[in-house]
């Protein structure tokens, strides 16, 4: 059984000028099995970001049907929504969206607190995978101390913290150089295969694309 | 990491952007705990009062009208006490103090003060309180007259009470001037301001007065005590009895009293014992038949008998030559309302002649008339009813010698009853057999078949009537409350608008934590506790600042806003549970405010918040419904409007005008909201057209601008129109009822002061007098319930009058005098604002007192006037007040018709003349501003609490604007960088910020002037125009120069930077 299952799944938003509706999906039929790594691309404005919303349940098709682990995502309620998201998503975006009051540990700790009983290992969990992205000893650190790289690895981390089924990468690198970019690509690969997690990721770049297991290209909304 | 670290280290974290909502937290904390403590100290100022005035004192009875022993005092361990009221003057006269409490007081009352401090003093001298000594400029060693009454057993009112012309004067030393402390604010009326009292030694009073061993009130230290002991040691002496031994044919007990008629309720216990019957014996203007006549004489009514058959005695029979068998008239004066007397006749016919010796023909039938029995001649009677001395013949002289009141005729009882029995009572005496007792032991017999309480001698609880007072006394942490919601809403929408600001720059963490996981609800919670940690420390220190507030306020209230607490000494006062109350509720109404100003954000998805796509001009624009909402407000409105013409109430006329032109102030901010999302469809072709645009650009803040602005200027002009004026006060429905002067006398009149008899009692002028007309008041003495008293009135004073002669007169809020014709129970008038603030009650409500017998009964308010000079009282008619008070006798209270032009000489002669009652008059008007002034003064406060919420206001827009320029430096830079200068930047700003201003001072001044358009038609002279333009003025000049401060503030530097930034 795939991981996700979309089935015919269309999305439009209303123009806020003249008030018609512009589809920004439509039709997709997408399987993912589960520990697949698998990059979106497309022009800007094809699609891509609401493809991933739709996929991390931050937003709905306006038709189609999506299965998530066996589970109808139309049927659930926000509040299971959010618990799916808490127990079983783990996202990563162009900006790290760090809490600058929060430390390095307690930001890679957030995502626990979305679960109705942290597990008890989190702690170890987290200063195992801060170690493993090299960043133990910046731990009690301030994202303000931080340069771009280490703060996005720290976003990394807190993607993987409840050991979700699924990580969705929208431009993870995108707001990185090349050389930071490369490296952080390299970890998130790394991480994603020592954890067997999913991994969508949206990207603007052929190369980066290139090295996940699928690449699914999108234009003007649909999957080609 | 706990939620509660998450919570703390983001407090922690963004301190300075939570400044804002720190300080409006600890504004309104301050505002609202400030108010709360006001109510506090309001509160324990009055209860200090109470304390003072009472002293050890918590129970007592007051007698009033009816004496009873100083043993009954003695033997409940109780202060003796005569409570009476007088005139104090100055030995020089200049100066005269009406309505002084005069007191009879022992070293048994000084130990009950809190002092406990004895006060002696001889027969020779008196003491005086502060307050008297003040105002009549006198001090210990000078000479002091006081002028009272010299009390009656019997009604004055009452037909054959004596002469009227009781007064006694006397003049006496001050010992010394008494302070609070020591008793000097002694008194049993909740009030706050300290009575006029000079203390009398007891026995001197009691020897003045002529009620040696008698008072007519007691003082204990134990309510409950009092209680349970007074009865026990009651006396028939204490129900101002008599009893006699009747030595006669018939051995025989007789009980009568010095009041004359038993009083109805003793009568009805005594004659239920075996064997008694009843007398009623009654002074007659005359004897006729068709042989002669006989003036003034003694008719006794007794025992059964034909009602038309009379026995007469033999001295009758031989002055007319009557037969058995003849016919004769007796001619009497029968009891009408007040003193009046009219003379009726009854024809009897002679059934027995009785010879002088016969053991009937007696004097004993006949009591103690005063001004009859006690004196040698019949020409020197001065029974208290008109009398023809001419008509007293020598043989008359004659009988009086030899016989003197010994009746002349015997009826029966059921036909005395029928012709002479009245609101005073039935029967003279009751007689009932001698069976060997002692004279002691028959007075206690019969002492214990009564009851104190059935002649209303019932202890009282004074301290806890002192305690309630005090307790529902006027609110003033509720009015400083009301008073200050502008400022406390202004402090709010700051801290709101501030929170939301630092809301809307961290929304990306939102849009996080609702992508990882967290609820809506979740996200919710953690930012309304971080908002709590901060609102807490605003709250603290909002306790503290609250304090500072009370203390201002309260010298405020003591000396400027004296109208308000009229003269109550304000101590500052501050209970841990208001302390907790205030804080507490100001951390749920600023968290409830929070919750409620950032409900949409948290509505965004999270998708729209990481990516930063989100503010209040993206939300779809619903402008048919906005429309449809003005449109319908602007219906309801003008629908308002409208009925606020038709109606006559003028508080609902306010009401509907106030409503109106909020549902206009409502309607044009919708109208300017619809406006602002509008899509022009024009180019923008210059700096100042862009600069207009930007005011659409988040339609909530320019709302937000334009409705503080808007808002405060409504409110603080709409409250000013409620500033009252007397108005025309000669006009029949004002205030006033038309009525030229009010006033009030120490001691009661019993003439009719309209009629010639009354012009010649107090020699008063015949020419001048026809141009006045005198409506008066009986007065039951009870708390002032009017707005001058702070203390909730538990027993408002109750006074009566004939409600036909008010027809016509004064304006009501709801019913009419007729309504006091109303049957069906004691139906009452009083003023509205009496009846709604001091009352708490409105029409329909019943209020509890006790008639002259002890029992309760309830008055029902039927009507409201509407801001009249009779506040503070509960207006009865003269018929249910007579049938629950008979032994009422006198006026006290006068409102008096006279054209303008001879109302200052009315006045003047009428003060003179009535000089020994301690008459005061003056101008309605002056009464009715006196009233208004504390309502002008809560307005007065007002305006200063809502001016400083308008200044807050405007002070928020300053922010507000300052984060907005702030949020906009990327794009100034950008213009600049395009080739504009920071002038022409700073001025385009500045535009955009002013139409704001002006557009919420249009909406303001526009719907407030609606609000008042009553206030305007009726009486623009009230409304104080100059002062709410000056007001408007400076708002709109702070609101350009906060404005001015918070462009240069946020525009200052390089703003190409911030494009470089970006």
């Amino acid at each position: 059984m795939p991981l996700i299952q979309l089935t015919n799944v269309s999305k439009s938003y209303t123009d806020p000028g003249s008030g018609a509706q512009v589809p920004v999906l439509h039709g997709i039929n997408l399987s993912i099995e589960a520990g697949e790594s698998v990059a979106v691309v497309g022009p800007s404005g094809c699609g891509k970001s609401t493809l991933l919303n739709i996929l991390g349940t931050l937003d709905l098709p306006d038709t189609g049907d999506i299965m998530f682990d066996g589970q109808a995502l139309a049927s659930l309620s926000a509040q299971q929504l959010a618990a799916v998201r808490s127990q079983k998503i783990g996202f990563i975006f162009q900006l790290h969206h760090l809490m600058p009051q929060c430390s390095v540990l307690e930001n890679v700790l957030l995502p626990t607190l979305a679960l109705k009983s942290p597990p008890k290992d989190a702690l170890q969990r987290a200063e195992s995978l801060l170690e493993q992205v090299g960043l133990k000893d910046r731990m009690n650190w301030k994202p303000a101390q931080l340069s771009g790289g280490e703060r996005q690895r720290v976003a990394f981390v807190r993607a993987l913290v409840n050991q979700p089924q699924l990580i969705l990468a929208d431009e993870p690198t995108g707001a990185l150089d090349e050389a930071s970019a490369e490296t952080l690509t390299d970890l998130l690969l790394q991480l994603q295969k020592s954890s067997g997690v999913t991994l969508i990721m949206v990207t603007h770049h052929r190369a980066q694309a290139d090295r996940m297991g699928r690449v699914l290209t999108i234009h003007e909304g649909a999957l080609k | 990491m706990k939620l509660t670290d998450y919570v703390l280290q983001s407090a922690r974290h963004y301190w300075r952007g939570h400044l804002g909502l720190l300080f409006g937290t600890f504004l309104a904390a301050t505002i609202l705990t400030g108010s709360m403590l006001v109510g506090d100290s309001v509160r324990a100022s009055l209860e200090r009062v109470a304390a003072l005035r009472l002293g050890k004192v918590e129970g007592g009875v007051l007698g009033g009208d009816h004496w009873f022993t100083e043993t009954l005092a003695r033997k409940t361990q109780s202060a003796p006490v005569i409570i009476a009221t007088g005139a104090a003057s100055a030995a020089s006269g200049k100066v005269r103090v009406n309505g002084a409490q005069v007191l009879g007081v022992d070293a048994s009352f000084w130990k009950l003060s809190t002092s406990s401090k004895n006060i002696a003093f001889d027969k020779s001298s008196v003491a005086i309180n502060e307050p008297l000594a003040r105002k009549l400029g006198v001090k210990a060693g000078d000479t002091i007259l006081v002028r009272l009454e010299r009390p009656s057993a019997i009604s004055r009112d009452a037909p054959l009470s004596g002469s009227t012309n009781q007064d006694i004067s006397l003049r006496r030393t001050i010992a010394a001037v008494i302070s609070a402390e020591d008793f000097g604010a002694f008194q049993l009326t909740a009030s706050q301001v300290p009575p006029d009292s000079v203390f009398v030694n007891l026995a001197d009073l009691q020897t003045q007065l002529e009620m040696d061993g008698r008072v007519n009130a007691l003082l204990h230290p134990q309510f409950n005590t009092l209680r349970a002991h007074l009865e026990e040691h009651r006396t028939l002496e204490d129900f101002s009895l008599k009893l006699k031994r009747l030595e006669g044919a018939q051995k025989e007990w007789e009980i009568s009293t010095s009041r004359v008629f038993l009083e109805r309720s003793i009568a009805d216990e005594l004659i239920d014992f075996k064997y008694a019957y009843g007398v009623l014996t009654y002074l007659v203007n005359g004897i006729t038949s068709k042989q002669g006549g006989t003036p003034y004489s003694m008719i006794t009514a007794t025992g059964h008998g034909k009602d038309d058959e009379i026995t007469i005695t033999q001295w009758l029979a031989d002055d007319h030559k009557l037969a058995i068998g003849d016919e004769l008239e007796v001619k009497y004066f029968v009891v009408g309302l007040g003193r009046d007397l009219q003379q009726q006749s009854a024809k009897f016919k002679v059934a027995k002649i009785l010879p002088m010796d016969d053991p009937m023909v007696t004097k004993a039938w006949t009591p103690d008339f005063p001004g009859v029995s006690d004196v040698d001649n019949c020409r020197d009677w001065e029974p208290g009813i008109p009398m023809d001395m001419k008509a007293i013949r020598d043989k008359d002289e004659a009988y009086w010698d030899e016989f003197k009141g010994t009746p002349k005729g015997f009826i029966s009882l059921a036909a005395g009853q029928k012709l002479w029995a009245n609101r005073f009572g039935k029967l003279t005496a009751i007689r009932l057999p001698n069976e060997g007792q002692t004279m002691e032991a028959k007075a206690n017999a019969l002492a214990l078949r009564l009851q104190l309480a059935d002649i209303g001698l019932v202890p009282r609880d004074f301290k806890q009537d002192a305690g309630n007072a005090a307790k529902g006394s006027v609110d003033f942490g509720g009015l400083f409350i009301g008073l200050s919601m502008f400022l406390i809403a202004a402090a709010l929408v700051f801290a709101a608008l501030l929170f939301l600001f630092t809301l809307e720059r961290r929304a990306a963490q939102i849009g996080l934590l609702l992508a990882v996981g967290w609820t809506r609800r979740m996200v919710r919670r953690a930012w309304l506790l971080e908002a709590g940690v901060i609102a807490i420390a605003g709250v603290l220190l909002g306790v503290f600042g609250g304090m500072i507030y009370t203390q201002t306020a309260l010298h405020g209230l003591s000396a400027i806003w004296t109208g308000a607490t009229q003269g109550l000494p304000l101590v500052f006062s501050a209970s841990f549970g208001t302390i907790f109350s205030a804080a507490l509720a100001t951390l749920v109404v600023v968290l409830l405010t929070l919750g409620w100003a950032s409900r949409k954000l948290f509505k965004v998805q999270a998708r729209d918040l990481l990516a930063g796509s989100w503010s209040d001009d993206l939300r779809p624009v619903q402008k048919k419904r906005g429309i449809k909402m003005m449109l319908i407000l602007a219906v309801v409105a003008l629908a308002l409007l409208a009925s606020g013409f038709v109606l006559k109430n003028p508080e609902a006329v306010a009401g509907m005008f106030f409503g109106s032109g909020m549902l206009m102030m409502i309607s044009g901010l919708l109208f300017l909201r619809g406006w602002m999302r509008r899509d022009s469809g024009t180019l923008a072709r210059s700096l100042r057209q862009i600069g207009l645009r930007n005011i659409s650009r988040r339609p909530s803040r320019s709302l937000a601008v334009i409705g503080m602005m808007a808002g405060g200027i409504f409110l603080v002009v709409a409250v000013n129109a409620f500033h009252m004026s007397a108005g025309d006060s000669t006009a029949r429905d004002s205030g006033t009822g038309g009525f030229a002067l009010i006033g009030e006398s120490s001691l009661p009149v019993y003439e009719d002061l309209n009629v010639k008899a009354g012009w010649d009692a107090f020699g008063l002028d015949e020419k001048l007098m026809p141009q006045a007309r005198v409506v008066p008041f009986r007065v039951r003495d009870g708390d002032d319930a009017s707005c001058l008293n702070l203390n909730r009135a538990q027993k408002p004073v109750l006074v009566a009058a004939d409600p036909s002669k008010l027809t016509g007169t004064f304006a009501f809020a709801s019913g009419s005098w007729d309504n006091l014709n109303d049957a069906t129970c004691v139906p009452a008038i009083a003023d509205q604002a009496t009846a709604m603030w001091g009352l708490g009650k409105g029409v329909g409500d019943m209020l509890d007192y006790q008639d002259s017998s002890g029992n309760t009964f309830q008055v029902k308010i039927v009507g409201l006037l509407a801001g009249s000079i009779l506040q503070g009282k509960m207006i009865i008619s003269e018929k249910d007040y007579l049938a629950k008070y008979p032994d009422a006798a006198g006026y006290r209270f006068f409102l008096i018709d006279a054209k303008p032009e001879q109302s200052a000489e009315i006045a003047a002669h009428l003060t003179r003349q009535l000089e020994q009652r301690g008459l005061a008059l003056e101008p309605t008007r002056q009464r009715l501003v006196l009233f208004l002034s504390v309502q002008n003064t809560y307005i007065g406060i007002f305006t200063v609490l809502g001016g400083l919420g308008v200044l807050l206001g405007t002070a928020g827009i300053g922010v507000l604007i300052a984060r907005h320029v702030l949020e906009r430096r990327g794009e100034l830079g950008l213009m600049q960088a395009l080739g504009f200068r920071a002038g022409a930047l700073r001025r385009m700003i500045m535009g955009e910020h002013s139409v704001l201003l002006v557009l919420g001072l249009i909406l303001g001044v526009v719907t407030a002037s609606l609000a008042v358009l009553p206030q305007l038609i009726e009486r623009g002279g009230g409304l104080p125009i100059g002062f709410l333009i000056e007001l408007i003025v400076a708002v709109l000049a702070f609101g350009l120069v906060v404005c001015a401060i918070a462009v240069a503030t946020a525009v200052r530097g390089h703003l190409t930077d911030s494009i470089r930034r970006e």
